[in-house]
């Protein structure tokens, strides 16, 4: 998104219509960019993805105030290969994306149209995003753990990823004790840390 | 009493006058913001804007004017001015573009809106190649670049 502005808004207009042109035949890539921003600010995101492929001047306006919608979609994993289905539940309709990006990984967690996906030799890590197709990496986990998340998309500075690797009962001390390590997009490495805890209740997600 | 039998002549590019009352006039926010600053002159000229899209605006904000005038029986007066924006922005695509530069440049809201909205709804469901040949855009990606952006996301150029 960064990469657009520099290019395009410095281009000078390709074409300086006179008066008498415009009147002929009007171009909608002539609009003033507010009012191509509002025009694509009510579009839904499949065609204000369509319409910035008609030309730069729409790009510029449909990518300003391009949103991911608010809605959930539905992103079904196949069984192999990598052919993904999206579906928009309200429109209740289905796109097939190839993401030969996620092959041979499994799923961990998603928010905010974000993926956190975990190769399954390897055991790297890393943020996807189906629909920029943006890729973010994160140091590999090697152990297995029970459950994991992040706290916002991995391009804010407050991403946090945050997993649970045992949780055990200490017979010797009477005393639960939880493994938590945590990372954040940029780190070379997880950090671990054991404690204590008294909750029972704190993780109830037995997923 | 006065006040709302005041005229005002609106003068298009053309030096055609339109005769129409303070209220309608005053439709147009920048009309409105001349008379608040007590441009007290009986004609304002629109030179920006030529004859036949000024009445165009001029019938929009009477109809527009009228109905706000009527009491009651709002829901039913919603409803056909609803039905009158609808007719009134089905208009060919060059009209479309003066009314929306026109709406802007007076700044008459509703029309800004509802002409925003007629082209993001033409946009609808549409190909990249439809929207540049309806819109009267000129593609001006080279064909690598085109490639890219279509990439970029695939999954919505999907029929």
């Amino acid at each position: 998104m960064a990469s657009h502005s520099t290019s395009s808004t410095t281009v000078p207009r390709k074409r300086s219509k006179t008066q008498s042109e415009v009147a002929v035949s009007p171009s909608f890539d002539d609009l003033p960019s507010s009012l191509l921003e509002v025009i694509m600010s009510r579009l839904v995101l499949k065609d204000n993805i369509r319409a910035s492929a008609s030309c730069k001047t729409w790009r510029e306006a449909a990518v300003s105030v391009r949103v991911v919608e608010t809605h959930p979609w539905l992103f079904c994993f196949p069984k192999r290969g990598t052919s993904f289905e999206l579906l928009d539940p309200l429109h209740w309709k289905t796109y097939t994306l190839n993401l030969p990006e996620l092959a041979d990984s499994t799923l961990c967690y998603s928010r905010d149209g974000w993926l956190l996906m975990r190769r399954s030799v390897s055991k790297d890590m890393f943020f996807f995003n189906p629909f920029s197709r943006e890729l973010v990496s994160l140091p590999k986990f090697e152990q297995s753990f029970l459950v994991i998340a992040f706290s916002c998309p991995p391009t804010s500075n407050h991403c946090v990823v945050g997993l649970v690797s045992s949780l055990r009962f200490d017979v010797e001390d009477q005393e639960r004790r939880i493994t938590i390590s945590t990372c954040h997009p940029g780190a070379t490495e997880w950090i671990t840390q054991e404690s204590e805890f008294h909750s029972v209740f704190l993780w109830h997600d037995k997923q | 009493m006065s006040e709302s039998n005041k005229k005002i002549s609106l003068i298009s590019s053309e030096g055609e006058a339109f005769e129409v009352s303070e209220a309608v006039a005053r439709e147009f926010e920048i009309v409105a913001h001349m008379l608040e600053d007590g441009c007290s002159g009986s004609s304002i000229p629109i030179t920006t804007v030529d004859s036949n899209i000024l009445g165009k605006v001029i019938e929009y904000c009477t109809k527009h004017v009228e109905v706000g005038n009527v009491e009651g029986n709002s829901e039913k007066a919603e409803k056909d001015l609803e039905e009158f924006d609808k007719r009134f922005i089905a208009v060919e695509m060059n009209t479309l573009f003066s009314l929306i530069l026109a709406a802007n440049y007076l700044n008459v809201k509703g029309l800004l809106n509802i002409g925003c909205q007629k082209v993001a709804d033409t946009i609808k469901d549409m190909k990249p190649e439809e929207v540049r040949s309806i819109f009267n855009i000129e593609n001006d990606y080279t064909p690598a670049e085109e490639e890219v952006v279509r990439k970029e996301n695939e999954w919505a150029f999907q029929p």
